[in-house]
Parts: structure tokens; sequence; C-alpha cells
């Protein structure tokens, strides 16, 4: 809230220059954000907090300024105003909905002159950045900054039946108000009505119908107090926040309705002339009772950790304007202001206690507690290894955000459940919760290509929002990657290399070894992934169960994304994943004493024979002296004929007993050649 | 006789020592030694000789021989070995390669500042004794807001604009309805933090629709405002320095109760004044306070024997101070510019 420190001092002398005087605010609580010099005033823009709806006025502001500084309040003087003519001859008020609007005041006054406000009204409203309209408008929002009591004026003419009545409508109804907009009322809507339907949404804004214009002589003036709840939920239904909503949603002070509509009427009579009636309506059926609230020494010690004994809180707490009774038993009651109805509890008063002593009087301890073992999450061990290995690999971390644009989510649709949509979207780009993390990643590869960045490496660990369908939401943790062009840009011998297949593969055993789970892994191809290229792509099983695919995506939705060449991807589903990877501690094996003795086999083998058949047939050829099997060479192309391949391979033979003859390694070699032999039709190149 | 024989010696030694002078090479040490230690060279031939000589004088020029043919033989040995070494300093002084390429690494990828961080200040945290729980980002209205009395059509719900999906549900507005459902599940005491990507409907340079917070609680008997103090003045200090002001200044939440902002004194001026902290010198970093009684009752904890603080940390913020970051949306487009630069 904008507030001016002219205004301020009508009420109080602070004594100190504007910059103390801020942060004296900021440490009682009242934040002063900004600062502005217009002229010789200075303009302080405060962060009011939701509990103190009583600072949104200029008054409440110097009452606080009184509090922190022990200063002296002078409240503005009460003056009996004379009037002519009776209310009834004017108009009857009646309230229907008395839970809604507990307290409705109203006065008329006749014969007065719209026009212009004078200068220094003009000046202090635009200080608190309001703009002027007319000498009767603005004194309602002059009374009401002042005050914080919200306020309003109809024209007398415009008030059909000449009869005020506050109360819900039976059924649904459309209303103009002033701003111009068609309101769709509903019945839990306060309305202020004439003889013949709502002139005024009760609280939030005035109708147009009943509007003060420049023509207008006969003012109806009204000052009441709302439920706060109800004028929230009209407010907030209708998106219809206002100055006048904006308090009584915050509790405006029950026994200054009628203080504010004297304060009005006098000054309307002082800028815009009349007279106004010699009575007024006050519809008050229930007299506020102030609330008292038990206040133990004993609670301040235990919430705050520090003594403050009832006598000191009884002197501090009677600044704010509340009325102690005696100590007695280490507690006293306490009776709380009207204009502060956000103190109702023993702790509230602690708060206040603790606020006015000063937070920087309290001393710094650390608690003592019983020492436990912490607990982590699941898995997140497990995270930060995998984000290593892959760190280690030349990915760099990425985070993305939680929401999508579902079209970024269309190519992997039919992969996927149909994703969570949000109800009030910023934008039809983050209209939907994300089912994976890939198309996140890809965002930020095509971002990083528009901006002329042709060799790219990302992963991001995340969760993603799952809501199958008839099944419960899920929120899994998922790691995914993305490697884009040159495969070691830094290097100066290889820096034309392009990423393939093998890198993202590589990357994703990277993680698999960070996690143990290397020798349980199995690929397979990814046939049914229409979103991967069908011939460089797989699904990555362990224990027999799909966690992830890898390979390249496919060019059709590279070039959807704008990518300009070969993609490669990889998504693992990371807490099935992880899962698995919480077996025992790898157990120790005795290092052998005895040399091992290394041959190399290549053969020549059908094309289409993947290198893990090759790999399983050496493995079981029933040879138990194989220690080791590497591969080092696959090779098509000058010299082999089409349709074949040449694979060739280092098998280490060793035994952990003894040191090997050189016939026995002549034998267990030739068993494998023969095995590749029969098995897989191999010729072995000499 | 013997006279003769010592002559010829001495001439076989000189004529050898004077040609061995020539030897450059492996072909001419082989002739060399062909023609003074060969089978027919020199040195044997004067072994021949000896048996012209006299029984008694034949042990004296033994002797000479065979010293002649040992001082002969280390002779060319010698010469071997220095053009051994010879040929192998020039082929070392020929291998020469040019030092200013770049060497040959695997240059590791980049760990994302938000992530940095988050890890960063779970670590203290964790330190410190606190135990680290996760919860959904998609909750209910119930333990986001109401929980944490934050009742429907109350202001305080203003503070947080939120994003709603389908149904009952919403994006959480903070990591606090962990705490709820941590105490409902663990009887006091709770030390604990819950850290985790939160959502509010907001985009401009200094605030993003989904950023990142580390909450945490710390309930028991006997915990004060002046254990929240100490706890969160050493975790400011951890983060930003052993010398940095911190501050707590009074607020509202609506879960906490004393409430308070906590500052630390500005990163950029060090507390004289800047642009960046609005000239007061101070720079808002978490807010905290003491758990209201409310929430207590939510979760069937005795708020008459338990207190309790709690805290909320905004990642991105302290990211962005750590790092002179000014655009926090920065974090989330990936730009590899600006991921490389941690
Ligand atoms: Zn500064």
């Amino acid at each position: 809230m904008r507030v001016s420190l002219d205004w301020i001092k009508e009420f109080v002398d602070p004594k100190l220059p504007p910059g103390k005087l801020a942060d004296v605010l900021t440490m009682g609580g009242l934040e002063v954000e900004e600062m502005e010099k217009i002229g010789e005033d200075t303009i302080f823009e405060l962060g009011i907090t939701p509990n103190r709806g009583d600072c949104l006025s200029v008054i409440g502001v110097a009452r606080e300024i009184a509090t922190l500084l022990k200063r002296n309040l002078r409240l503005p003087k009460e003056k009996k105003i004379k009037g002519r003519g009776r209310m009834r001859d004017f108009i009857n008020v009646s309230v229907k909905s008395p839970l809604a609007c507990p307290r409705y005041t109203a006065r008329v006054i006749d014969g007065v002159k719209i026009g212009p406000s004078p200068g220094w009204m003009v000046r202090m409203l635009a200080a608190c950045g309001i703009r002027s309209i007319n000498n009767v408008v603005d004194a309602t929002n002059y009374v009401m900054l002042e005050t914080n009591q919200p306020l309003h004026a109809f024209d007398h003419r415009f008030i059909r039946g000449k009869r005020i009545i506050v109360s819900n409508p039976r059924g649904p109804l459309d209303f103009v108000t002033l701003d111009g907009g068609t309101q769709k009322i509903i019945p839990s809507d306060l309305l202020i009505c004439d003889g013949e339907g709502p002139v005024a949404l009760a609280g939030v804004m005035g109708g147009k119908n009943s509007e003060v214009s420049d023509d207008t002589t006969t003012v109806v003036l009204e000052s009441a107090y709302f439920e706060p709840s109800s004028v929230r939920r009209t407010a907030r239904r209708l998106g219809l926040a206002s100055e006048s909503s904006r308090r009584f949603e915050r509790g405006v002070d029950p026994t200054g309705t009628l203080l504010a509509l004297n304060r009005l009427t006098e000054i309307i009579l002082e800028t815009a002339g009349g007279t106004a009636t010699a009575d007024w309506v006050d519809i008050n059926p229930k007299k506020f009772v102030p609330k008292r609230v038990k206040l133990e020494a004993k609670e301040i010690g235990r919430v705050l950790g520090i003594e403050i004994k009832l006598p000191e809180a009884r002197a501090i707490l009677s600044r704010l304007g509340m009325k102690c009774g005696a100590p007695a038993k280490g507690a006293m009651s306490v009776a709380v202001p009207a204009f502060r109805p956000d103190v109702t509890r023993q702790i509230d008063l602690i708060e206040e206690l603790a606020r006015l002593y000063g937070y920087h009087r309290i001393d710094e301890t650390m608690p003592s507690a019983t020492i436990e073992p912490i607990v982590r999450p699941r898995f997140v061990l497990q995270e930060r290894a995998a984000r290593e290995a892959l760190i280690g690999c030349g990915l760099t971390e990425a985070v993305t955000m939680g929401f999508s644009d579902p079209r970024d989510l269309e190519p992997f649709s039919s992969f996927l459940p149909a994703p969570i949509g949000i109800t009030n979207p910023l934008s039809s780009e983050e209209s939907v919760m994300r089912t994976m993390l890939l198309s996140g990643l890809l965002r930020a590869l095509a971002v990083s290509v528009s901006r002329q960045r042709y060799d790219v490496r990302l992963f991001t660990a995340g969760n993603v929002y799952l809501r199958p369908q008839g099944g419960k939401q899920e929120e899994p943790l998922h790691l995914a990657g993305v490697l884009f062009g040159k495969r070691r840009v830094q290097s100066w011998e290889a820096a034309k290399e392009m990423v393939d297949f093998y890198d993202v593969k590589g990357a994703v055993e990277a993680v698999l070894k960070s996690l143990g789970l290397s020798k349980q892994a199995v690929w397979q191809r990814a046939d049914d992934h229409e979103f991967l290229h069908p011939g460089r792509s797989a699904v990555l099983l362990v224990g027999n169960r799909r966690v992830g695919f890898a390979g390249q995506l496919h060019p059709e939705i590279a070039a959807k994304w704008d990518i300009p060449g070969e993609c490669f991807v990889f998504e693992l589903e990371f807490e099935n994943l992880a899962q698995m990877s919480l077996t025992e501690k790898p157990q120790f094996s005795e290092l052998s004493k005895f040399p091992f003795v290394e041959r190399d086999v290549a053969i020549l083998v059908d094309d289409k024979i993947p290198s893990v058949e090759v790999l399983k047939v050496i493995q079981n050829s029933g040879v138990s002296l194989v220690a080791d099997v590497r591969l080092f060479d696959v090779y098509r192309g000058k010299g082999i004929e089409g349709g074949r391949k040449s694979i060739a391979y280092t098998i280490r033979y060793a035994s952990p007993e003894r040191t090997l003859t050189d016939e026995e390694v002549n034998s267990a070699h030739q068993t494998i050649v023969r095995a590749l032999e029969t098995k897989l039709n191999a010729v072995l190149r000499t | 006789m013997i006279e003769e024989m010592m002559k010829k010696i001495e001439a076989v030694r000189d004529e050898a020592m004077k040609e061995v002078a020539f030897v450059s090479d492996a072909g001419s040490a082989e002739k060399w030694r062909v023609k003074y230690l060969g089978r027919k060279g020199a040195v044997p031939a004067l072994l021949t000789e000896m048996g012209s000589l006299e029984a008694a004088e034949r042990p004296v020029i033994g002797r000479q021989i065979n010293d002649l043919k040992v001082v002969l033989t280390d002779e060319i040995e010698r010469c071997i070995g220095s053009f051994a070494k010879m040929g192998q300093e020039s082929a070392i002084a020929r291998e020469r390669i040019d030092i200013t390429l770049p060497g040959r690494v695997i240059i590791p990828g980049n760990r994302h500042p938000i992530r940095q961080t988050m890890d960063y200040v779970v670590d203290i945290f964790t330190g410190m004794g606190f135990s680290v729980f996760e919860g959904p980002e998609i909750e209910s209205d119930y333990y986001n807001f109401e929980a944490l009395n934050v009742p429907k059509d109350h202001p305080a719900r203003d503070m947080q604009d939120t994003f709603y999906v389908d149904g009952d549900s919403l994006l959480r507005t903070h990591t606090s309805p962990v705490q709820i459902h941590v105490m409902e599940s663990h009887r006091p005491p709770v030390f604990m933090i819950a850290p985790g990507a939160v959502y509010r409907r907001d985009s401009d340079v200094s605030h993003s629709p989904m950023f990142y917070q580390v909450e945490g609680l710390m309930v028991d008997e006997h915990i004060t405002f002046k254990d929240l103090k100490g706890v969160l003045t050493t975790f400011c200090r951890k983060v930003f320095g052993e010398k940095h002001g911190v501050r707590f200044r009074p607020s509202f939440f609506p879960f906490t109760e004393p409430s308070a902002e906590v500052d630390i004194s500005c990163v950029m001026c060090g507390g004289t004044g800047c642009r960046v902290c609005k000239m007061s010198g101070w720079m808002e970093i978490l807010g905290c306070g003491m758990v209201d009684p409310e929430v207590f009752k939510a979760v069937k904890y005795d708020p008459k024997k338990l207190t309790g603080f709690a805290f909320g940390v905004g990642i991105d913020r302290v990211a962005m101070l750590l790092y002179g970051i000014n655009d926090i949306r920065l974090f989330y487009e990936n730009d590899l510019r600006f991921l490389e630069q941690f």
C-alpha cells in the first residue's frame, strides 16, 4: 500500500527522518518496500501482510508508528453534525441478511453540488495511487484511506421505491457494476437492493444504475460492516478485487462504522456543500463485545525462550490499545480492541509481544536434542551416483519445467497415458504436466540449436506425472538424456566425428555401472517405439523388466523440432532401475597368483548375427578356462564378402590354481573356434 | 727372445689403439674386432708364436698377451656401447611433438546450478541432523492449505497464486504439505526438511511458475524462538560466509506464529546499499516462524506439550545470490552457454 508521510503526520509525529522511520517500520513488521520523494512529501510503499488489514489505512499506520516509537496518536476530532430533515422522508433501510451484514449505517445529504475536489485532497489521493473523480466519490475514498472503512455513495434519484434492502438474491441474476462489467450473481452473493433490484454488490463494488454523476443533488451514504468471508467469496468468484473488498476481507473495525460515516458526512459538506439529515440509520442488532484472551507468563517463555514478566507484557500490550487485567497466578486477561480482529488467541498476543520486544533482542541458541540417525528418501544416493556418472560421460545437467506443451508430448502419446491438465495455465505451452522428461530436453536442444550450438549433450533427472486410466496417480522419478552433433568437439584428432547410437548406449551403461547393474542389463531391439529410428534403437531390460529405451530419435520427429541431424536420446524409469540396485554388497574374490594367456580370434560371420550371440557362443562353449572376452574389431567392406562381417575377440585364458600349459590353451582355443564354426557358420580368418 | 716377443705385443697394442680411434660404427667395430681378437686375428697369432719360447718364459708372456686381450675387448665394448647411446640420443632428439596441441580428455559435463545449490543446502541441514522427506507435487487443497491453517476464503490465500488441476487437486505452492504428511505418520520429535519443486502462477525476472524450495521443521518439547534463530543464523552463515550479517524481522505466515523473514546483508554491496538491495543493504533469504498451534491440532499433536519451528528457503533465490544471476528464467531455459558457467 502507498501512503503519504505528510498525511501520517496529521495523526502522529514520528520525530525521525523518513529513512530512519522506514527502518523502524520494517523491523516492526510493516515492511517498507520502497520510498519515493514527491516534493517535500515522502511516499512509503508498504508490504502489508494479510493479518494486518488495520494497516491498510493512514490512521492504522500512524497507530503502528505511535506504538513502535512510543508517541501519542492524535485521532481526528469527532464533530457533531446538525442537520435538517429525517431519514425516513428520504429512504427506508432494512437488513435481511444479518449474518453477512452485522451492521449497516446510512445518512442522506441533500443539495450537494458535484464538482472537482479541492487540491489538497487530489494531492493526497494521488500520493496513495487513487485517481480523483469528483468531490463526493473522492470523499468516500479519502475517508476510506484515512480510517480503513470502505464507503459508498448512491445517487438518491436512482434508488427505486426509496428503499434499501441488504439481502441475498433468491436466484441467479445479472448485474452491471460500476466498471461496466456484467456480473453473474448467485444466491450466496450479498446485495444492496432497492425496491426493484440490486444497486450494489455489497462490499465489492457499486452498481452502474445508482452511480453518482455530475447532476446528482442528493446522495445516500453507506458505511457498513460486511462479513469478511462473504465478501471474499464473491470478489474471488467474480475476479473483482477492489480497494473495498480488500479491506472487508481482512476485517474492518466493527465499532468504527458510524465514526467513518460521520467523518464522510463532515467532509462532503465541506467539499460539496448540501445539508445532511438530522438523523441517520444505524442497524446494529448485536453490539460488539471485545474479545478477551488469557495470557500466561510461562507460555511466553515456552514459545520464545525468553522471560517477559507480566507487568512488562502489560506495558507492551497497552501501547497496542489492549486493555490488560491485573496479573494473577501467572496469568492475565487481555481485552483486544476492535480494530485488531487478527488477535484472537494467546499465541497472537505472544507474537505481538515478541514483535514489540524486538526480535533482535532474543538470543540465538542451538537446540538440545537427542542424536538420531537421519532418514533420506529412497534412491537419493543412487540418483546422485547416476547424475555423477552422466556428468563424467560429458553430459551437462539440465532442469526442465514440470509443465509441458501438450503438442510436445504428441509424438509419444501412444506410449504414455494422457497428461494431467492444468485448469488455469499461464499459457497453452505450459498447460499439462509432463508425462516424460524427453520432450523438455528436446525443447532445450532446439533452443541451443537455434542459438548456433551444434554439439549438445544434456541430461535431466526429475519427476513425471502419471494418472493411468483407472490407476493411481503417481510421480515417478525419471532420468533422460539427449546427445546431438559432434562427439568430441574439443578433440583436434576427431573433431568431425558425430555422436551415434553407441554414445547414447554408453551413457546408459555408465548409469547402469553406477548402480551396479551392468551384468543384469539386457538390450533388445525397440520395435514398438515408433518415435525412435527402428534400426538404431533399443529397449533396456533389467531383471526381465523394461526400464527404458535408448536410440536415435525418429528423423521425422527430429524434423518437427527443427533438429538438423541425427539426435540420440534415452529415458529411464529411474525408480524401477534403482530398486533393483538395492542388492547385497559385492563379495571379494581372491586375486589370481598365476599368469594368463591371451589368444585372438577373428571370424567371418553373417552380418545379421548380433555380436552378443558370438559372445554367448564363446562363453557357453564349455571351456572353463575363459577368464575374459574382449571385442576388439568389427569390420565390413573391402575384402569382406557382402552380407558378412569380420568380428574379432581377444580371449583370456587363466586358472586360479596353476599356470596353464601351451597345450591346454591351444586345445581350449580350438574348442571355441570349432563351436563358432559349427554354431554360427563362422569362417576363421587367418 | 723374450724381449722380441714383448716388442711384438707392444706393437699390436699400439696399432690396435691407434686404429680403434677410427672405429665409427658397428661395421668398422666388427672389422677391428676380427682383425685383432678374431680367430685369425693378431692376438691369437701372438699366442701361437709363444710355442718358440722357453718353458720358463711362457707364463710371463702368456699373462702379457691375456692382459692385452682384456684391454682390447674392453676397449671395443666401450666403443660399441657409446655408439648405441649416441644412436638412442639422436633418436630421442628427433622425437619432438607440439606440446601446445590440446590434451586428450573426456571433459565432464556441468552440474545445474539449481541442483548444486539444492545438494549444498540439503547437506548443510542433514549435517545438522535433519532427515529428508519428499512428497507429491500434485497435492490436495487440504494438505497445501487447510491443514496449514489457510482456510478457504481467507485472504492469506492471495499470498500464493495457485495452479489447479482437475478435481480438488492443485500444484503445491510450497513443500510445507510434506510436513503435514510426516507429522501424520511420525511421532515427535520431528527434525526434517522437504526439498522439491513448487509452483506459483507468476512469471517475470524474479518469479518462475516452477521453482525449488527446501522447507524444514523442528518439533519437540522445549524448542523455542531462540533455537529458530540459532539454527537459521547458522544456516545463513554456512551458505553465505561466517561474517555475513543476518537479521530477523516480524512477518506473517498462516502456519507459523510468531513469524519472521530473515535477511542477510546484501551480497552485492556488503550492506552499504545498492540498486540490487533497493538501497536497504539487506536481502530477503527465507521465511520462518514458530509452528502455529492450529497446525499441530490438524495433525493431532498436542500444542500444549510441543513447540517447533518451520522455515522455507527458495533455492533459486539462494542460487541467484551465490552466482550473481539476474534472471530466474535462465535456470529453466537450459542454454548451454549458461549451464557451462557453473
Ligand atoms: Zn546492496
